[in-house]
């Protein structure tokens, strides 16, 4: 029973390796059908905007784990 | 040579082959921990064992991703790309910049070592705790390159060749272990962790967007562009969050 529960640890730290980031990816997707949906955006647009903002997610991430590590 | 060679199906071996040196790397200093001190018998076996049903969920989920609508299958397996890749990015580019300890298999494989040394009972019963420990820790390690060879693999009907290059990458790190007989120590894990990181989220990208309908410019040619970007980013962020955390701690 320790192995199935370790592999169900194992696969949810696979994608949740920091619970902030990993709900605004999932945000940022589902902002960005939304937009799509509704036609407020073009094709082109709705993809540039999600590569931006996953990578302004990475770095919110980063920055905001190099300030708590910082400051413990 | 198809057209999408250098553009799809390279990055895609690539990044199976990199990752599965990361996590075989990984799972292979336990495994010559049991081996050390218990015997090769229970190592062998742990392994073979978890090998067989780690080759078993590709068999199995990867034909049957193939019944899902091609969108919808884009959409889910770039989600979980972008999940799976932005975390170990992350991860790579906190460890580059001194925030987070780096992984060392030197420290992993003497852990291992002494813990089974402690273990106490009959010589029966040490064998198959031996072959647990093995077992579980290619399972475990597995369960990525599973993951990553079925996600990269199943986007574009390239499941055959994303085995290829974990496979690959097995033969090879067993076998320079096998050869060396000591923990893989001077494997770059957090270079290739960051390059992996950076082709992942790119497919990531590239996939949710086809599967919202992004009708994206060069059609493949783009994930070569939005590679670059993470590329660049996560470097940038090495350099800044390194200057801060330095800052911080003095």
């Amino acid at each position: 029973m320790t192995i199935i529960s370790d592999v169900f640890k194992e696969l949810f730290k696979m994608f949740v390796a920091d619970l902030r980031q990993t709900l605004a990816i999932l945000g940022c997707v589902s902002f960005i059908a939304i937009l799509l949906q509704k036609a407020l955006v073009s094709p082109l647009a709705g993809g540039l905007l999600l590569a931006l903002f996953c990578l302004v997610i990475l770095a919110e991430s980063v920055m905001r784990e190099t300030r708590v590590r910082g400051q413990s | 040579m198809p057209p999408e060679f250098w553009t799809v199906i390279f990055p895609a071996v690539t990044a199976t082959f990199l990752a599965s040196i990361v996590e075989v790397v990984e799972a292979f200093t336990i495994v010559l921990a049991v081996g050390t001190t218990r015997g090769w018998r229970p190592a062998i076996a742990g392994t073979v064992a978890a090998l067989g049903i780690l080759a078993l969920i590709v068999i199995i989920l990867g034909p049957a991703l193939q019944f899902i609508p091609i969108n919808a299958l884009q959409l889910f397996v770039g989600v979980l790309l972008l999940l799976f890749g932005m975390g170990w990015l992350r991860k790579a580019v906190l460890r580059s910049a001194g925030v987070l300890p780096m992984h060392d298999e030197i420290e992993a494989f003497a852990e291992e070592s002494a813990e089974l040394q402690s273990q106490t009972g009959a010589p029966k019963a040490l064998q198959w705790i031996a072959g647990i420990a093995a077992f579980k820790a290619v399972l475990l390690e597995g369960l990525e390159v599973v993951f990553i060879v079925i996600a990269v693999g199943s986007g574009k009907g390239l499941l055959w060749e994303a085995s290829l290059g974990a496979l690959a990458a097995c033969v090879l790190v067993l076998g320079v272990g096998a050869f060396i007989h000591k923990p893989l120590a001077q494997v770059p894990e957090n270079t290739l962790k960051f390059g992996v990181g950076v082709m992942l989220s790119a497919f990531g990208v590239f996939w949710a967007g086809e599967g919202l309908g992004v009708d994206w410019p060069g059609a493949d040619l783009i994930l070569i562009v939005l590679a670059a970007a993470f590329l660049l980013v996560g470097i940038g962020l090495v350099r800044i969050a390194r200057t801060r955390f330095e800052r911080s701690t003095i």
